[in-house]
């Protein structure tokens, strides 16, 4: 298995499958630079990965060696950074567990699940990365908020015009005020001057719906399930508007009744899908090879030092900042849940969000619960993954627990059939200590929904480090490298994937042909 | 079509495609001319009208050549009308709106029962015919050639069931309430589809109406299709059975000044709801209101110059024009 | 109602340099390359079978060199209508590495059914002389005729043989197979690659 890399230098060595991870890779093999891509699990994704469920719990109960971790002054020197040695079960502790092994369970989780928006920026960067053609999607199909006491519980949030129309939850007025609100920060033609005026004179986005005569309902609705903010208050009037045209741009665009999407087969199908972009385009991909030290020449990476004894050299090492020796024990936190269901939740939909606000109850973070069917792939039929996650990295594991037992009734250990809570280690960005200038760390990034956070990081760092370079730069068709020595009819000559050949018909083959991929694969 | 695109270029599969079909067309016409009712003839207007189903006179053949077959063995004329219908099928999902598709559908099962062909399914024919429609109607909901065929569909099978339209109406117009089609059939069928008796339960579904009505009203008041189902609810609800025509309700008017206020309450919200404004003209005029009418149109007249003609108008005629 | 035929992916499968990509090109584009080269810039290509006299679409997937430190991932696996297993008859370890291809993808892709899944086996470089032979055709034909009767041809990129004859086969099966199924994509799936709704017209 641990064949050893023989490919010689390379131009750029990337530690760790998460998605900034992948989308770098793809960003740079799409430049033409050689990318070595190594990934110390078995599978795509690193803490994005997608895993069987059981295999997730047995995983976690291994020690995970936090405690024993190197000393940075020992890991550090002239020479060498010797790589912090931590994995998957590194940022996984589990602290409550719930119904046994069961045989007929088989369930694949996502460690970090993540809904997106339709037209998020996720979407938008498979669509101009070309990486759409290797993932798919499922729209949520229906959303809901607790609303604590009054007007009473969870409710069904009305998310479309047509959901508007149909809704019990908001009376007719307000209805009219709701979608006057949202046409006035969707569409800046309609806006009139006063409204103007009100946008102006509100410091915050929550005084300014006050100021649209939003009542309390309309504006924890907006706030909680439509732009999913905690606070409004804590954002600007623009920042609001941009939100909520985020929202209604993500409705509109697929036509699915919902802003929102979830991956088909778990999340992992992401990088997975960058990866692939960036083996298209040349790089190397070894999986199970972890990287035990970065050699330094002249206070600059010059190499790396896989834990099977490979030995290259490198111009630069991008390595997810888990394997920082610098960055010790756990930094921060997210409380999160997984587990399968036999029933689904509230009223039967199979793919169904349900916001738990900080607000209601005692709980100090929002926490988001979705539930996903057996659609997606990641179940047998009859069964739902059930995920919660607090919004806050202040939440508790008391806010998973209170959110579960608003959602499934107090008595939720009982209908879980197998799942766990845990705490999920991040190594978010945090200054410490210099570095060589071509050595970069990836760091895990906050809660939210769709993956901005992730994409904008590797965006920066793809950037600062190659500043000639355009990011995923169109057209989509990728110029091969084609070494000196090819011959015509080299082997290497890409192939044009559209249905221009026939196998009947002849057709001269040119061996620097630029056609290695395009859109979308059919022309329905 | 939907949601395809077809290239600026022609490319050069595409164009012989069309140039092979032209030559085809063309000598699919000769068959028509020449009453050719052999079965290579048959076979080659089945392809043309698969891929051109807008030609009328090749349906016109069809409808010859399927007629020539009269009193042969029924096990044949089962499964050519089968697959007769299944070609119609082929025929709408590449273009939905094909006049001359739908026509030679309906002639099928028109055909087929003067003929007593027995065209066995395990839905029965009118159910087959309803989910075909309903399929028609989520790729596109207005597409008005399915709530057609429901129509004719149910004449044929002898099936007049306006409760279940009724219904269908109700999940189509949840689904868009901007569906004009959604709400015609509605009033089409509304008196019949619902049955009442009592004045109770004619009270309750007048308010259930108003009541989707208003959600409508306050959700989108731009939205046509509810404002012009609202005006044939105040007028009774107007029906035409038996040779005559009846109002489902006694509109009272208590009722109109209820509905007056709850209009005023909306242009509150909205002064300049054009929909609402006009509508409140007609509930002034019924209720002999004349003054403040005027009033109304002299605003709709400011807030929409564009049709300051028709607005004149409607000032100078009497309660029952408007 | 009629459904639109549906596309069919088919995966390429086997060691590195067993000819994969030559198999591909050869099928494609009707050309050979006496050189080798590990896969770069090879995704995916879709082209029209005919099959029974009607056009079915195909999307032949290489493995974008993924395979050769086995890290291809779940998702390459996913929606496999059909599979060529390629071995280099001069090679006894890359027929040795079948069972393994196999298996990882009957485990990734999970099909229904996988005892009946379209496999097709080839012995690929039956053209070289240079090399001994290391996997006879009756060993290969046995070892298919284990694993439940899996097709093989033993082929040549290089000469052309048997190689529009293996992706009409696999194509022929995976039509096959699709008729006796009612589903087999996920349901509800959304495209995000198609127009979006907004521009489609209302006609």
């Amino acid at each position: 298995m641990d064949a050893a890399i023989d490919i010689g230098d390379v131009d750029v060595v990337i530690v760790g499958t998460g998605i900034s991870e992948s989308i770098l890779a793809a960003a740079i093999a799409r430049t033409g630079r050689q990318v070595l891509h190594l990934e110390k699990g078995s599978t795509y994704g690193d803490s994005w990965t997608t895993i069987d469920l059981e295999e997730l719990i047995r995983t976690s109960e291994i020690p995970n060696g936090l405690a024993t971790e190197n000393d940075t002054w020992e890991s550090i020197n002239s020479e060498r950074i010797k790589l912090a040695n931590r994995s998957l079960q590194s940022r996984i502790e589990v602290v409550a567990n719930f119904g046994s092994v069961d045989d007929a369970i088989k369930a694949s989780v996502d460690i970090t699940p993540r809904p997106l928006f339709c037209n998020g920026t996720m979407v938008n960067l498979l669509v101009k990365s070309g990486g759409g053609d290797y993932v798919d999607f499922k729209a949520l199909n229906a959303s809901f908020l607790d609303f604590g006491d009054t007007p009473g519980g969870i409710q069904r949030v009305p998310q479309s015009r047509s959901e508007v129309f149909q809704s019990r939850l908001i009376s007719a007025p307000e209805k009219r005020l709701l979608m006057r609100f949202v046409k006035i920060c969707t569409d800046e033609d309609t806006t009139t001057d006063e409204q103007r005026e009100k946008q102006m004179s509100s410091s915050n986005f929550d005084e300014y719906m006050e100021a649209m005569l939003l009542n309390e309902k309309l504006r924890t609705l907006i706030s909680n399930a439509l732009i999913f903010v905690e606070d409004p208050k804590s954002i600007s009037v623009q920042h609001g508007r941009d939100l909520l045209q985020l929202y209604f741009s993500s409705l509109a665009r697929y036509g699915t009744g919902n802003a929102l999407l979830l991956t088909n087969y778990g999340g992992s199908e992401l990088s997975q899908a960058f990866c692939r972009i960036s083996a298209v385009n040349g790089s190397i991909y070894v999986l199970r090879r972890a990287v035990e030290e970065i050699l330094l020449e002249d206070g600059a990476v010059s190499g790396i030092l896989t834990t099977a004894g490979d030995r290259l050299n490198t111009r630069h090492v991008f390595a997810s900042s888990m394997f920082d020796p610098g960055r010790l024990g756990e930094e921060d936190v997210v409380w999160r849940f997984v587990g399968v269901l036999q029933r689904a939740i509230l009223d039967g939909h199979s793919r169904t969000l349900v916001i738990v606000p900080k607000g209601v109850g005692s709980r100090t973070s929002t926490v988001r619960v979705w539930q996903v069917d057996s659609s997606l792939g990641v179940c047998g039929d009859g069964y739902f993954v059930l995920y919660a996650e607090c919004v806050d990295g202040s939440g508790t594991e008391e806010d998973i627990r209170s959110a579960l037992a608003r959602v499934l009734g107090e008595s939720y250990s009982e209908k879980i059939s197998r799942g766990i809570i845990f705490k999920q280690r991040m190594w978010t960005r945090k200054e410490h200590g210099s570095r060589p200038s071509n050595l970069e760390w990836i760091h895990d990034v906050p809660v939210e929904i769709d993956f901005t956070g992730a994409i904008e990081q590797a965006e920066a760092l793809f950037r600062s480090n190659f500043p000639d370079e355009g990011w995923f730069p169109e057209p989509v068709n990728v110029v091969p490298e084609v070494s000196e020595s090819s011959e015509p009819g080299d082997a290497n000559a890409s192939y044009d994937q559209r249905h221009d050949a026939s196998p009947t018909e002849e057709e001269p083959v040119d061996d620097k042909e630029v056609l290695a991929r395009s859109g979308s694969p059919q022309t329905t | 079509m939907h949601g395809i695109m077809y290239g600026t270029e022609t490319s050069s599969e595409e164009l012989s495609r069309l140039s092979s079909l032209s030559e085809l067309g063309r000598r699919a016409l000769e068959c028509k001319v020449e009453a050719d009712l052999s079965d290579e003839a048959e076979a080659l207007v089945r392809k043309v009208v698969e891929s051109n189903p807008d030609d009328y006179t090749l349906w016109n053949y069809r409808r010859e050549w399927l007629l020539s077959l009269k009193g042969e063995a029924h096990d044949r004329l089962v499964k050519v009308w089968n697959d007769e219908l299944r070609l119609t099928e082929k025929a709408l999902l590449r273009h939905p709106k094909a006049y001359a598709t739908w026509q030679h559908r309906v002639w099928l099962l028109a055909e087929a029962k003067d003929m007593e062909i027995d065209l066995a399914t395990r839905t029965g024919l009118f159910e087959k015919e309803l989910a075909l429609c309903s399929k028609m109607l989520k790729m596109d909901a207005r597409n008005f050639h399915a709530w057609a065929h429901w129509e004719r569909v149910s004449k044929i099978a002898g099936k007049h069931e306006p409760a279940r339209v009724v219904e269908y109406t109700e999940q189509q117009i949840n689904a868009d309430f901007s569906n004009y089609s959604a709400w015609h059939y509605r009033s089409v069928n509304l008196a019949e589809g619902i049955p009442i008796q009592d004045k109770t339960a004619l009270d309750q579904l007048l308010d259930e109406e108003v009541d989707r009505l208003r959600q409508a009203f306050y959700t989108d008041p731009d939205s046509q299709s509810a404002w012009f189902y609202y005006r044939w609810l105040l007028n009774g609800a107007p029906y035409y059975s038996e040779g005559k025509t009846s109002a489902l309700f006694n509109i009272k008017d208590e009722f109109l000044k209820n509905e007056l206020k709850a209009c005023q309450e909306l242009i509150d919200l909205e002064p300049f709801s054009k929909w609402a404004l006009l509508t409140k003209v007609y509930l002034l005029r019924r209720l002999g209101r004349e003054a403040e009418a005027e009033d109304t149109i002299v605003k709709l007249t400011e807030i929409d110059p564009m049709r300051l003609g028709y607005y004149r108008n409607l000032a100078s005629t009497s309660t029952r024009a408007v | 109602m009629p459904e639109r035929t549906k596309l069919l992916k088919v995966i390429i499968l086997g060691e590195s340099g067993v000819g994969k990509t030559s198999i591909l090109e050869r099928y494609v584009r009707h050309s050979f390359s006496q050189q080798y080269k590990a896969t770069i810039g090879a995704d995916f290509l879709s082209m029209d079978v005919i099959i029974d006299d009607k056009p079915v679409p195909l999307q032949i997937w290489d493995t974008a060199g993924q395979e050769r430190y086995q890290s291809l991932g779940a998702a390459f696996y996913r929606g496999a209508d059909g599979v060529l297993l390629v071995y280099d008859v001069t090679d006894a370890r890359s027929f040795e590495g079948l069972d393994a291809w196999r298996q990882e993808f009957i485990v990734s892709a999970n099909p229904r059914d996988p005892d009946t899944f379209p496999f097709v086996v080839l012995g690929n470089k039956i053209d070289l002389i240079s090399r001994p032979r290391a996997v006879s055709q009756k060993k290969a034909q046995q070892w298919c005729l284990q694993k439940g009767g899996l097709t093989h041809f033993e082929t040549s990129a290089a000469d052309n043989i048997n190689i529009d004859l293996a992706f009409e086969t696999v194509a022929r099966s995976a039509v096959k197979r699709g008729e006796e199924e009612e589903e087999f994509i996920l349901p509800e799936t959304v495209e995000i690659n198609r127009k979006p709704a907004e521009e489609q017209c209302n006609c």
